[in-house]
């Protein structure tokens, strides 16, 4: 069969909206022959709880691990496409959005390859697991005009975590300047986040036989080469750092987009990432006290780890005003007076519309990218245990030859990005 | 694992709180590089950065040697755990990275020891340290690993980050002599990762050789990044043969790589190969290829950007022209700008009207504002979005104008899209919304309502309160909604009349109007103002809610006694008013109405409104928990127990705990009631214990929702780092009073009682309780006549106790719990100033020299249920009455004879005082106590009196806050009142003293003896010192100041503490002048302080109390956390 966007670019841009029913566009509504078809790849628990997402059809699945794709392959009533090696997918014909939900080593190789491939592209946080991958998705994408949306979404809908409100009236009262200017965000179990430190890696693994299911050195892909142990794969893969950071890389994304967007910092980095943290392990992901990223106006984003920091302190601290867990005011009369603001601009958030007009998705390879430089600073700031300058120009570490080498950690063959 | 992470939280919770910084590991320079190693291996991973920092510069000192020792004690992967050597490894590579000198040092080891013959993965971890930290010193031995076809990924890959020539000659030779195809896959796939020109000859000259598909494939991506002109061609070809589609060779997107790469170099080529390209994109009408290939001649330098645009305009392909105009900021050219707008034509394709609005918008070009206009009524709903979204981007009067204007359509979604791009417009929109109202639709009207509600315009009131007058019913539903919006104290006439005179179905939006008018004035303005018009007015109960309003107790009672004394519409509407009510205070009325209405409905909306009430109510988890019991047995429908079963897991309570526990088992409540089990023991470790496993390990098997795998790993967490067995126990079964008997007497006077006379006077007591106490609906109930209390047959040492409470009223509602049957910890109703129970329970209310007072009134009214835990070590107790500390470790004295400490272990009795009381909820966990020190028979037969044995610190006085009673130890936690002293109780002259004591690093404390109580003990009697004298801190100590020393007058040997978290063993023997310290069995300080001060103390110090005949023994805080146990003396005649 040909899938409905294939068809349409076969037909040209020009009929392209002459043969869509127009009032079937917008707000998810798509009529079932309207649907777009989507491709996962990795269908372990992230991967088969996205199958029912709204507004697509799967179409075809990938995966490493054979008792994965069958698992999932049951899940769906209709004859679907189960691929091995995840190009197979992306080269499939009937695949117009390949959703990525692997483990975040993979991330940015597979996009960029989908991108390539001019296919749209749905990828779960965090976005790419180093900085440089990060750098090449967005490139990638550029190149080759995709549509990319990364999959948080609380900078536009749900309840913020312990902000007890979805982010729009927290940046309506950020860009009503009545905090004043700049802010300090804290992203604590004291404001209602939690870094899940229960994703620590073993600093131990004994070799174990790799399964007769799962093919360990696609799975590992770019990632260095360590002798299997079930710990390193599947549910517990965030421990390690060649995959993942833990707590960090699970949640920070989450937590750190919207704040990102709520400062205003969707185009740019912070200027420094300052971390309290024992030593990491150089392969297990360990439990943290705080890190602290400065940007160049003085804006800072807290993070403070388990119960660490004190339950007093405000998620958002301004010089004329605070915000605490369950978005309490403290200025005086703040919901009047912040009535008489406009609302913050609306955020394209119909990822099938975008799909439709080519325009970004609110959540894109560019601020998606920033988020996730963020995440990955910090990662990079632990693992070296040290405080850390960033150019957010030139988007690399000032005077830190160790830390740059972590900025694109070298990808094993044959693998590139 | 285990063992290390409990490691570094036992180090966490010393040095967050109490080491202080300068004090670290010990100095390098006396020990071997390999006790360095050793040591700094003990304490890795570090705790904070200062100590990381101190650690490691001892670490990185031993050089070399040092770090092949360590390098020495890698196992392969699968023997023995490499757990602290990886720390102390990475960490030494992270410590140097950045300094020249001790970079290379480090860099040279790891290239020595990959010399040696390893395991594998032990030299992959070694490359993998050189990938961090190599540079040109490393090429060599790197070059040689490249050749093993285990090694040549991890050292091709460390040669990348070197990002130098001679790594990459070093990869191109290994490349050139590879023995197979493996290593040349990995050694292709690292120079596509540099960008090392001089590859390409070589790369080219692989391909040919029958190259597999993955050697290809590498192969084109290195040409891709490292090639020049030469490699154009066959990249192209590659391309052509697949198609320039996407394909596992990658040959396509390599070309444009290379491509992208020569745009400076070869701008000529470029152009050509991307115009190819583009005509092939166009034929095969691949927009992602043809964005490709425009991006490409865009980048070009002298291409024409305008005709390049002219181009892309003709494909009218949304991908294209999006990317494009994307890629050129071309709102700084007119020329460019107008052939971009002039695109815009009704004639155009919506897909190209939809991508030039939205490059107009996001250009923000506001001169484009009059044509994009005329697409805000387009037939097409992307364009007309696009439109809308173009003008709200773009801002300006014009813009807010026309879409104003759009309210005026009847078409919902376009009225909706105006809405939306309205409430984000940047200034006044007012005075538009209020021009165009009367010629809008219905729904732009109510559009127009909610975007005045939304700014809270109170300048519209008046055009909001005239769409109240309409009969236009939609319209005025959203005017009657919009009013409390737009509402000042000015218009509270305007609402009066409104109140009395509307339809009953708008009177709460106009009640909530009056709320916001009136919230302008001070609470008593507000309250004379509605008292005012509501005694004038017929329809009084329209008032109440506004009444509730204003949160005044008078106003509380007007409504309770309006609901107790009135019946139909008043007694309704005071009971909404109740149930509106915000602050906590209105607890006792709701309770009362939920137990006593007969009114179904009345009933359900106060479990609703106690249930709002206590989920935003800032009052402690306990006092929360309290009524969530007992509110359950009133909830009917399943929403409502959901609700309560899940706000009882935020109370933190065990026994809300046990509560929810028994809901997993009905499917309605298991989810909610699991999760709340969840919550409630995983964030308290404190109730770890059988009871709590058993519960988790149900709610991990109940959990479904869609975070229940994160769930699941917290609670295996939880599990494997807490307890499994123990944990608090029921004193109470529920049914009847089994484990409870009468009271028999005090403590003492029942230890002379002989066995028969006790047994008998036992049976006695047992009949009476039974008498006097009942069990009734899970309650322990004392009927209130007599004064016999209900005691624990078990006897109880150190615990912690859980207990609810409840005073009925009556004359004087008193009572209290004993602890090892001592009175009390005091329970009475707060009303009775005549006998100062305004200070409120929780206190102990017999003490006489420790305080008796709780330090705040936490107590429910009497009548409600209270809650009780209390904490007894030793003879401290703590009590939090309600989740508030009342009772803050505070010593219990023995009432039954105050010259005695209290008992190690008695009775817990819940106290009869001649007045009706409630216990439930009755838990209790043991704590293990050290077993009190006993004096050897030797001690005792030579006199020696125990001053310290571990159960109580009766002897001692002084600062009894910061050094407190610790596992039967004395522990000294310097607070904000640093260095208060402890002194004994007793004086003493001439004795032998002996104790035990612990020190942290760099502590410093001292023994004070003869001593007053008053001023420096050191001076005013006499100081013999105690102090971590190994400290580097200490390194420039005066001998007179060594531990030993009597301070500042004769000095003692050093060398003989034992090392750190060790016990020392000391013996002080003052006799008249001769003092004389003995530590762990060595004579460390002996001598005659008149001798010694005869020509003038060593520290020239006048020392006024040397002499003193007698004084107080004492330990002298200086802010270090020091361990003392086993204390006791001798007095020599």
């Amino acid at each position: 069969m040909t899938s409905r966007r294939q068809f349409l670019k076969t037909l040209g841009g020009v009929t392209l909206l002459t043969i869509v029913p127009r009032n079937v566009l917008g707000n998810g509504m798509i009529a079932p022959s309207d649907e777009l078809t989507k491709g996962i790849i990795g269908l372990g628990g992230m991967g088969r709880g996205h199958i029912g997402y709204n507004g697509t059809r799967v179409v075809a699945m990938c995966d490493v691990d054979k008792n994965h794709l069958t698992q999932a392959a049951a899940m769906v009533k209709d004859k679907i496409n189960l691929y091995h090696d995840f190009r197979d997918l992306i080269l499939d014909k009937d695949v117009d959005i390949v959703h990525i939900a692997t483990p975040p080593h993979w991330h940015g190789i597979m996009a960029e390859e989908a991108a390539k491939a001019g296919k749209d592209i749905f990828c779960e946080k965090p976005m790419t697991r180093t900085i440089g991958e990060g750098k090449r998705v967005m490139e990638a994408v550029k190149q080759h005009g995709n549509i990319f949306r990364l999959n948080t979404w609380f900078r536009f809908q749900d309840q913020f975590y312990g902000l007890g409100t979805p982010v729009k009236p927290l940046k309506k009262l950020v860009e009503s300047g009545m905090l004043g200017w700049p802010l300090k965000v804290t992203i604590s179990k004291h404001t209602g986040f939690d870094w899940k430190f229960f994703w620590v890696g073993k600093n131990h693994l004994e070799p174990e036989p790799i399964p007769k299911e799962l093919d360990y050195d696609l799975w590992l892909g770019p990632a260095p080469y360590k002798p299997y142990n079930a710990h390193r794969v599947h549910q517990t893969f965030r421990g390690y750092w060649d995959y993942d950071a833990g707590g960090l890389g699970d949640m920070g994304q989450h937590y750190i987009d919207p704040v990102q967007y709520l400062l205003g910092k969707d185009n740019t980095s912070p200027v420094k990432v300052e971390v309290d943290a024992p030593q990491q392990h150089p392969d297990a992901v360990g439990t943290w006290r705080s890190i602290t990223y400065t940007y160049e106006d003085g804006c800072q984003i807290i993070l403070w780890g388990g119960d660490y920091g004190t339950p007093e302190t405000p998620y958002i601290a301004g010089p004329k005003g605070n915000v605490y867990k369950n978005f309490v005011c403290d200025i005086p009369n703040w919901e009047k007076k912040l009535a008489e603001y406009p609302e913050p601009m609306e955020q394209n958030t119909d990822f099938i519309e975008c799909v439709h007009n080519r325009q970004k998705f609110a959540l894109n390879e560019i601020n998606g990218y920033h988020s996730a430089t963020i995440v990955n600073m910090g990662a990079v700031a632990l693992r070296l245990n040290r405080t850390l300058n960033f150019d957010p120009v030139k988007q690399e570490f000032i005077n830190d030859m160790e830390a740059n080498r972590l900025i694109d950690q070298t990808n094993r063959s044959p693998w590139t990005i | 694992m285990k063992k290390n992470f409990k490691y570094i939280l036992c180090y966490l919770l010393l040095t967050v709180c109490f080491i202080p910084d300068s004090v670290m590991a010990q100095t390098p320079q006396s020990r071997s590089k390999s006790t360095i190693v050793a040591d700094v291996l003990a304490q890795l991973p570090a705790d904070n950065q200062k100590q990381n920092n101190q650690l490691m510069t001892d670490l990185v000192s031993t050089g070399e040697e040092g770090l092949l020792n360590l390098i020495g004690m890698l196992n392969p992967p699968g023997n023995k755990s490499n757990e602290t050597v990886d720390y102390a490894i990475s960490a030494w590579t992270n410590f140097v990275a950045n300094d020249d000198a001790k970079r290379a040092i480090a860099s040279n080891t790891y290239e020595k020891a990959l010399g040696q013959s390893f395991d594998n993965e032990i030299k992959a971890t070694l490359i993998r340290q050189l990938e961090k930290i190599g540079g040109d010193n490393n090429v060599d031995v790197l070059s040689t690993l490249l050749k093993d076809e285990r090694l040549a990924g991890p050292a091709s890959q460390a040669l990348i980050q070197f990002d130098s020539e001679a790594a990459n000659v070093a990869l191109l030779n290994g490349l050139k002599n590879a023995s197979n195809e493996t290593i040349q896959i990995q050694l292709v796939n690292a120079l596509a990762q540099t960008n090392y020109v001089s590859a390409e000859p070589v790369l080219l000259n692989l391909l040919g050789n029958n190259s597999s598909t993955v050697l290809e494939k590498v192969i084109y991506n290195a040409l891709a990044n490292t090639g020049s002109k030469m490699s154009v061609e066959i990249l192209r070809k590659a391309a052509e043969k697949v198609g320039y589609s996407y394909g596992k060779s990658n040959a396509t997107q390599t070309y444009i790589t290379l491509l992208n790469r020569l745009i400076s170099s070869e701008p000529k080529l470029v152009e050509k190969e991307a115009k190819n390209l583009l005509s092939v994109a166009s034929k095969q009408k691949k927009s992602d290829l043809s964005v490709a290939a425009n991006e490409l001649l865009f980048s070009l330098p002298n291409t024409n950007k305008v005709n390049l645009l002219k181009n892309v305009l003709k494909t009218a392909d949304p991908t294209t022209m999006t990317n494009f105009f994307n890629a050129f900021s071309f709102q700084k050219s007119n020329k460019e700008m107008d052939l971009i707008q002039k695109t815009l034509t009704p004639k155009a394709s919506p897909a190209v009207q939809t991508a030039v609005l939205y490059s107009l918008g996001n250009n923000k070009i506001a001169s484009a504002v009059p044509t994009i206009i005329n697409y805000l009524n387009s037939s097409d709903r992307m364009v007309q979005k696009a439109a809308v979204t173009a003008l709200s981007m773009i801002g300006g009067d014009d813009s807010m104008l026309a879409l104003t204007g759009l309210l005026k359509s009847n078409d919902d979604k376009t009225v909706a899209l105006a809405k939306e791009a309205l409430s984000s417009y940047k200034g006044d929109i007012s005075y538009s919304l209020a021009s165009v109202f009367d010629n809008s639709s219905d729904a732009g009207k109510i559009a127009a309502l909610q975007l005045i509600a939304n700014r809270q315009m109170d300048s519209q009131y008046n055009l909001v309160y005239n769409q109240l007058l309409t009969e236009n019913k939609a319209v005025k539903d959203e005017a009657a909604k919009t009013l409390s919006s737009v509402v000042t104290d000015k218009n509270l006439p305007d609402l009066f009349t409104l109140l009395d005179q509307s339809d009953k179905a708008y009177i709460p939006s106009i009640q909530k109007a009056l709320n916001k008018a009136l919230s302008f004035l001070s609470a008593d303005e507000q309250l004379r103002q509605i008292t005012e018009r509501m005694d004038k007015s017929s329809n009084k109960y329209l008032y109440y809610e506004a009444l509730a309003n204003t949160g005044s107790q008078q106003a509380m009672n007007v409504l309770t006694n309006t609901y107790a004394n009135s019946t139909g519409q008043n007694k309704s509407a005071a009971f909404d008013a109740l149930a509106s009510w915000k602050s906590f205070n209105v607890i006792y009325s709701l309770m009362d109405i939920l137990r006593n209405s007969t009114n179904k409905e009345e009933k359900s909306r106060s479990v609703d409104a106690i249930v709002s009430l206590l989920n935003k109510a800032d009052v402690t988890g306990a006092v929360k928990s309290l009524y969530l019991q007992e509110i359950m047995g009133f909830a009917e429908t399943e929403k409502q127990k959901n609700n309560i079963i899940s706000l009882l897991g935020n109370t933190g309570m065990y026994q809300s705990l046990l509560f929810v526990a028994p809901f997993m088992s009905q499917p309605a409540f298991s989810e909610s009631a699991a999760q709340a089990a969840m919550n409630l023991a995983i964030n308290n470790p404190d109730f770890a214990g059988k009871e709590t496993t058993e519960i988790l390990e149900k709610a991990s098997k109940t959990l479904k929702n869609s975070d229940a795998d994160y769930q699941r790993q917290s609670i295996t967490k939880y599990l494997n780092e807490n307890p499994k067995d123990g944990g608090y126990i029921s004193m109470f079964n529920g049914k009847n009073l089994d484990g409870w008997k009468g009271l028999v007497e005090n403590p003492i006077k029942r230890s002379i009682m002989s066995k028969k006379d006790l047994a008998a006077a036992q049976i006695k007591a047992d009949k009476q309780s039974a008498i006097d106490w009942i069990v009734e609906d899970g309650n322990i109930i004392f009927t209130g006549k007599g004064f016999d209390n209900l005691c624990t047959e078990k006897q109880y040492g150190d615990f912690e106790m859980l207990v609810d409470w409840k005073l009925y009223t009556g004359p004087e509602p008193d009572a209290g719990i004993y602890l090892r049957g001592t009175p009390q910890v005091q329970i009475w109703d707060t009303a009775r100033v005549n006998v100062g129970a305004q200070v409120g329970s929780g206190g102990l209310y017999n003490n006489q020299s420790n305080p008796s007072k709780p330090l705040k009134v936490a107590d429910q009214k009497v009548g409600e249920w209270n809650t009780f835990k209390i904490k007894m070590v030793g003879d401290r107790v703590s009590v939090w009455l309600n989740g508030e500390l009342v009772t803050d470790n505070v010593i219990l004295e023995n009432y039954w004879d105050r010259s005695q400490p209290i008992f190690p272990v008695e009775q817990i009795e819940l106290q009869a005082h001649g007045s009706k009381v409630a216990y439930r909820n009755l838990f209790i966990k043991e704590i293990k106590k050290a077993e009190p020190f006993k004096l050897s028979e030797k001690e005792e037969k030579e006199g020696f009196k125990i001053l310290f044995d571990g159960s109580n610190m009766y002897s001692w006085t002084g600062n009894t806050k910061d050094y407190v009673l610790e596992d039967g130890n004395i522990v000294i936690y310097p607070s904000q009142n640093f260095g208060g002293n402890l002194y004994t109780k007793d004086q003493y002259d001439n004795f032998v003293f002996r104790f035990e004591f612990q020190l942290t690093p760099g502590a410093n404390n001292g023994l004070g003896i003869r001593t007053p109580m008053e001023g420096d003990a050191a001076y005013q009697g006499m100081e013999l010192q105690i102090l971590d004298n190994e400290s580097p801190i200490y390194k420039d100590l005066q001998v007179y100041q060594y531990h030993g020393s009597v301070y500042g007058v004769i000095p003692a040997k050093r060398g003989f503490l034992k090392p750190i978290g060790e016990w020392n063993y000391q013996e002080v023997i003052a006799d008249g002048d001769n003092i004389k310290v003995t530590l762990n069995g060595e004579t460390i300080m002996e001598g005659n302080i008149r001798e010694a001060a005869k020509t003038g103390t060593a520290d020239h110090r006048e020392h006024p109390g040397l002499f003193n005949k007698t004084g107080h023994i004492g330990f002298l805080g200086h802010g270090s956390i020091v361990k003392f146990r086993n204390i006791r003396i001798k007095d020599l005649k």
